[in-house]
This record gives C-alpha cells, structure tokens and sequence, in this order.
C-alpha cells in the first residue's frame, strides 16, 4: 500500500501533512513508519495507570504534536482533548478519552503496518 | 535573506519528526543546527555565537523546557540580538503571554502551514537584518560626521586666525600677539575648571571655542584709522574714546556673520569683542561692567590681553620682565581684575 492510499483506511489529512513535510512523500512514509517504534504511547499507557497527571498531560502533549503533524486528524482531535481535561482537572474524562485514543492508535499502528516499508 | 555571517537556523525540539520536518523547510535558505532540548540549544547559541540568524523553539521538552532557555538565555545575556520563535501545539493565552513577556518574537501554533511559517519568519529576520545594517550605515556615517566635523572646525580656526592676523599686520605686529592670547585663555579656563571656580565647568571642545574666540578680541580694529592705531606716542583723548570704538565695532562685526547663532565660537567672540576691556571695578569700558557682570571669559581675555601687552615690544613702549608684568597685574596698576582669577594666574605665572 502507498501513502497515497491512506485515506482509503484512515481519516487522515494528507494535503496538509504532505505539505508540512515538503511534499516529500517518502519522508512523511518514514515518520508514519516511525511511529510503530514511537515509545510516547506506552509512557502515556503507564502514567494513565499510575494517574500521574503531569505524566499523562506531558505525553498526551507530545502526541498531539506528532498525530497533528502526521495528519491523523481523530488522534490528534483525542489527544487535544486529554491534554485539555488534564488542564482543567476534569480527571474523570481521562480514562475515557484514553481508551478512545487507545483504539485510535491501534487502528493507525495497522494499517500504517501495510504500508510499503519506505526507502524499498 | 539572511545576512551572509547569519546563515545558520536552530531547531529545538526533543520529537526528532518536529526538527525533520523544519530542517526540510529551511534547508534550501539556512545550514541546519538542531538541538534536543533548551541546554544543549544554549551550547550551540554559544558555539555557532553571531552566525545564527533564527532560533525555532519547542515549549514542552526534557532536561531544559523552552521558556526554562529564554530565561536562562535572559539571565547570561546570550542572543539577545537573535529572533527566537516559539513553535508550540499549545498556543494558550497563559503561553503566549509567557512566551512574548521572555522576547520571542512570533509564537506559531502546531500543526502549522509550512508556507505561512517561512513568510512569518522570514520578515522578522529581513527585519532583523535591515536593523542590523542600519545600525552598521550610521555608526558608519557618524565617523564620517565626526571627520567632517574636525576638517570644519579646523577650517573656522583658521579663517579666524587669518582673518584676526590680518588686523594684527595692520598694527604692524608679528601675530604672535593673537597665539598668545590664545594660549593664555586656554591655560586660565583649564586652571580656573580644575578649581571648580562657577561657571567654568566647561568640555575640552568648549574651551577650545573659548580659546579660538579670544584670536577674535581686536577684529575691531580694522574700523579704526590707521593715524589713531599706529600713532607712535600718546593718543589725544579724543583719539582715545575713538580706539575704544574697536570692542563695540569687533561685536558688530560678529554679529552680522551669517548664522552667527549657530556656532557657539561666534557668542563667545561677541561677548569678548566687546567686553576685553572692562574692568572689575567697572571702570572698564564700553559698558562698564562690574564684578560677575561681565563673563569669565572676556575677564580672562581682558587679563591676558593686558599681560601680553605689558611684556611685548610695542611702538610706544619697551617690554617689561615677566615678573615685573605679573607684579603690575596682580597690584592692579593695570586696573582691577577679578582677584580669584589674578590668583589663578599667580598659580600658573611659572608655565608663562
């Protein structure tokens, strides 16, 4: 599968990523590919599970950076939102939107896993 | 464009795809540097000291945070001169007002428009450089103003002196008279300072002015008829009051120079024109001040003009000794001066 492909599977913004990596397809291929690697969910998975807030809002933060950039608009939709009810102690929130955000990931770490390992 | 010392841009994000995707939009103007975090972006601020001409900064990072670095770069006074841009995906209100209360110079909100963040960061630095250059072209300008400004003044000067020599001639003098009139006002203004007598907390360029107007005090002359100004032997009194005329008619004179008000030497040469030939007691004239009346420098001008002339060779008159001269001044055989200022020139009689 190529990245161009992507929205086949995924709400995904791919104007606007593309354009925020240059048009460089095969950068932003190597980054969605990076993601699989990518260890901010898991720290994000611990500090959930600990309820540590700094913790939670820190790697939420981080993640909605990376997803926004990505173009993976529901993630990064997610991932704004814990950050905010962090902020504004709305801790019930937290364990919902993170399961949301769980299956979100989940979902992009498969199909992301189709795509033609970049530099092939 | 960047300055051509300036070419460097730094990146300080701890998320390497954040720092990817910057260096690909700058790369085709800047060399990239990138950092992970606020400590080792201040290193590099160091390291690449005056060649930086950006500075694009993450808020949230490890070790050193974004604003933890503007505060340190604060604090050690390191690249103040450098436009630093918050790039943040938390453009709260509370962020921003940090942000901008630290120095930045445009916070940019993730995920951005690579279009929109070149131009905005663009401007900022063409602004940066055309203040730079700027600043470079009038530093520049001003040494050249400076020059200008000395060939001007040493212009004047002479213009003075030739045209205060050329009366001197008239008198059948050397001219030598005028130069040493000249140093003896500048040696009492810069004693009578040391003393701190009031009114003479005067600049070094001040005293020059000073200096240079007292060449001026006998340009009246040249309205006087050579029978009365190169009588040998006494003049009548009615020959007399027509000498005095020269202080009023040498005023005169100055003040008909064009833009007179605009050149300090001209107010100085006016106030002693007319007034070198009064005296303390008043006695003096044209306007028979007394005391403070008349101002310090004509006072000193009246004095060094009396010195001069007591121990100069003159049609009517042979020199007298230094010390003779001294003596006559300071027992006020010559008409009274201001006693702080004869006992100024007792202090410096030796440098005569």
């Amino acid at each position: 599968m190529k990245v161009c492909e992507l929205d086949q599977y995924l709400k995904v913004d791919l104007e606007g990523a593309l354009a925020r990596f240059m048009g460089r397809e095969d950068m932003y291929a190597r980054f969605l590919y990076k993601l699989q690697q990518d260890e901010t969910f898991q720290k994000l998975t611990e500090a959930v599970e600990s309820q540590t807030l700094s913790e939670i809002e820190r790697y939420a933060h981080t993640l909605k950076g990376v997803l926004g950039n990505l173009g993976l608009e529901e993630g990064y939709q997610t991932s704004s939102e814990l950050v905010q009810a962090v902020r504004e102690d709305h801790t019930e929130k937290i364990e919902p939107l993170y399961l949301v955000l769980k299956e979100q990931m989940q979902t992009y770490l498969n199909v992301i896993g189709m795509l033609e390992q970049p530099g092939q | 464009m960047a300055g051509t010392e300036k070419n460097y841009l730094l990146i300080v994000d701890d998320v390497e795809m954040n720092r990817a995707i910057l260096s690909s939009i700058f790369e085709d103007e800047y060399k990239i540097i990138e950092a992970e975090n606020g400590q080792e972006a201040l290193k590099m601020l160091e390291q690449y000291d005056g060649q930086i001409a950006a500075v694009l900064l993450d808020v949230v990072m490890p070790v050193m945070n974004g604003f933890e670095m503007l505060q340190s770069m604060k604090e050690h006074n390191i690249g103040q001169d450098i436009p630093v841009f918050l790039i943040t995906a938390d453009a709260s209100e509370k962020n921003m007002y940090e942000g901008y209360s630290l120095g930045v110079k445009d916070i940019i909100e993730k995920p951005f428009i690579p279009y929109f963040l070149k131009q905005r960061i663009r401007s900022v630095v063409d602004l940066y450089c055309t203040k730079e250059q700027l600043r470079e072209t009038v530093e520049h300008q001003a040494e050249i103003i400076e020059e200008k400004v000395k060939e001007v003044n040493a212009l004047s000067r002479n213009v003075i002196e030739t045209l205060a020599l050329a009366i001197e001639f008239r008198s059948g003098e050397t001219g030598q008279h005028i130069q040493n009139i000249y140093q003896l006002t500048r040696i009492l203004l810069r004693a009578l300072r040391e003393k701190g007598y009031p009114g003479c907390e005067l600049s070094d360029e001040q005293i020059e002015q000073i200096a240079t107007a007292s060449m001026m005090h006998d340009i009246g002359k040249i309205a006087i008829p050579d029978s009365i100004l190169n009588k040998p032997g006494r003049l009548t009194p009615e020959e007399y009051e027509e000498m005095k005329i020269h202080t009023l008619k040498g005023a005169e004179m100055i003040e008909r120079m064009p833009n007179v008000e605009q050149n300090p030497v001209f107010s100085y040469a006016y106030d002693i024109c007319r007034h070198h030939h009064e005296r303390w007691d008043g006695s003096g004239y044209p306007d028979h001040l007394a005391g403070e009346e008349n101002s310090i420098w004509a006072q000193i001008v009246a004095l060094a003009d009396v010195y001069d002339a007591l121990v100069s060779r003159r049609c009517y008159k042979e020199p007298f000794e230094k010390e003779k001269a001294v003596q006559m001044i300071s027992s006020g055989e010559c008409g009274m001066f201001n006693p702080e200022l004869v006992e100024v020139f007792l202090k410096i009689k030796e440098n005569l």
